[in-house]
């Protein structure tokens, strides 16, 4: 599911205007966005944990030519099913 | 409850939405994912990124052995970050990048990894299973695809009255999907196949534009090309250097202007430039920057700290013996830049 589709979908099931929900959708990602720029952990029931954490610098050796880098910092973010997801998709069965 | 949280940003920061609005989007978005992810379909969030479900591969760590004899399909869930919120995370480290460290400089408080030897990425467990059983199959044109014979481990399951269909079901994603009798998952199979065809074109298309762009900076372009509005300012004892300019002037970099006052160029700092990205557009080589700050001492306090739009005075490539070709001039440049900041 594409965005756009997403956008569509969100504004038939909340019966409100394509623009309001794309807004709407665009202001909460960037806050979530700000809230994991620092180290650790938000929840989003039903879905699932996003995890920032910081890795620090370091430095970088090219084995063939021997240059050393000095690497900078940077926030790499991971994310984890949550234990209710991973059961209803467990319970459901394939034939 | 970390949505609430967010919630009550999303009000602080935005006054105009409301709360309760806020929750219900909120709440209406992560159900839609968990739909989607559930019928193993993808979910891009444009600015966010993009949560999938992908089948367990054989080779992949997370696969169980074919020889473990369960009627069940692993898949993974996963999330992969957008670029943008990428840059939003990690935008306190915007302005640090890479930097070749010299022949006796040391850092002993920090590791040292080796190229192409990186740690793996933390791989949280998102590998979720689904049972696979049987059904009485009914006549139908499906059939004919799954009689197909497979090179499939057979596994013991529950007795049905299969007449037709010899296959077995399997963990493996090729195979499996012959073991569907609907057409719905033959059509998602399908799908997830061209999906997969057409994904061999991201990293092709992906690597062609990596060698344009390191044909790009690799071959540097002729003066008369250079693509910085190079303001020309006279000297004057008088006047003082940040002045600005009314009238851009497109004129190669290192024109010789034979006048009685001594012109010199300047350049206006643009955003997310830095002196050593200046001095590559500049002189073709980074470690030139350190001669723009020479030149501009009076104006920057502090060389990694420059305030966007700043003009600054771009030095005499004569003055200052800058050559890219050079060896021993990039050396020397180096050398003074590493004196520089060691003695802030």
């Amino acid at each position: 599911m594409t965005h756009s589709e997403m956008i569509t979908v969100l504004s038939q099931r909340l019966r409100w205007p394509e623009e309001k929900v794309s807004e709407l959708l665009s202001v909460a990602t960037e806050v979530i966005g700000d809230q994991l720029s620092e180290p650790g952990t938000l929840s989003l029931p039903g879905l699932g944990n996003f995890t920032s954490r910081k890795s620090k610098e370091f430095i970088s050796l090219h084995p063939e030519t021997g240059e050393r880098y000095l690497i900078p910092p940077s926030i790499d973010l991971f994310f984890r099913v949550a234990p209710a997801l991973k059961k209803q998709f467990e319970e459901r069965e394939e034939e | 409850m970390d949505v609430d949280r967010i919630v009550s940003l999303l009000v602080t920061k935005h006054p105009e939405i409301s709360a309760e609005d806020a929750g219900t989007l909120l709440r209406e978005w992560v159900a839609l994912i968990t739909e989607n992810l559930l019928r193993e379909e993808s979910v891009e969030t444009e600015p966010f990124g993009t949560f999938d479900c992908s089948p367990v591969s054989d080779g992949d760590p997370a696969c169980p052995s074919a020889d473990s004899g369960e009627t069940a399909k692993y898949y993974r869930i996963g999330f992969t970050p957008s670029a943008s919120l990428q840059k939003r995370v990690n935008s306190y480290f915007a302005h640090f990048e890479p930097s070749l460290l010299n022949e006796g400089v040391s850092f002993d408080e920090l590791s040292t990894v080796v190229l192409g030897e990186e740690k793996a990425e933390e791989i949280s467990d998102n590998r979720v299973r689904k049972t696979v059983r049987f059904a009485t199959p009914a006549p139908s044109p499906v059939e004919t695809v799954a009689s197909k014979p497979v090179a499939s481990k057979p596994v013991a399951v529950e007795p049905v009255a299969v007449e037709t269909v010899a296959v077995e079901p399997v963990v493996s994603e090729q195979i499996a999907p012959q073991t569907h009798l609907s057409p719905a998952s033959l059509q998602r199979h399908t799908e997830r196949k061209r999906k997969s065809r057409s994904s061999l074109w991201i990293p092709i298309i992906g690597g062609v534009a990596i060698i344009v762009a390191g044909l790009f900076f690799f071959i540097p372009p002729p003066p008369e090309t250079a693509q910085l509005t190079v303001d020309k300012l006279p000297v004057d004892a008088s006047a003082p250097v940040s002045a600005p300019v009314s009238a851009p002037v497109s004129a190669p970099v290192s024109a010789p202007v034979p006048s009685p006052e001594r012109i010199r160029e300047t350049v206006v700092l643009g955003e997310g430039k830095t002196l050593r990205l200046l001095a590559e557009e500049l002189f073709g080589s980074r470690e030139f920057w350190v001669y723009i700050y020479l030149e501009n001492r009076h104006i920057i306090q502090d060389p990694n700290r420059i305030s966007v739009g700043v003009t600054l005075i771009i030095p005499d490539l004569q003055s200052y013996d800058i050559d890219p070709a050079d060896p021993a001039s990039l050396s020397r440049a180096k050398q003074l830049g590493n004196k520089v900041l060691q003695s802030r």
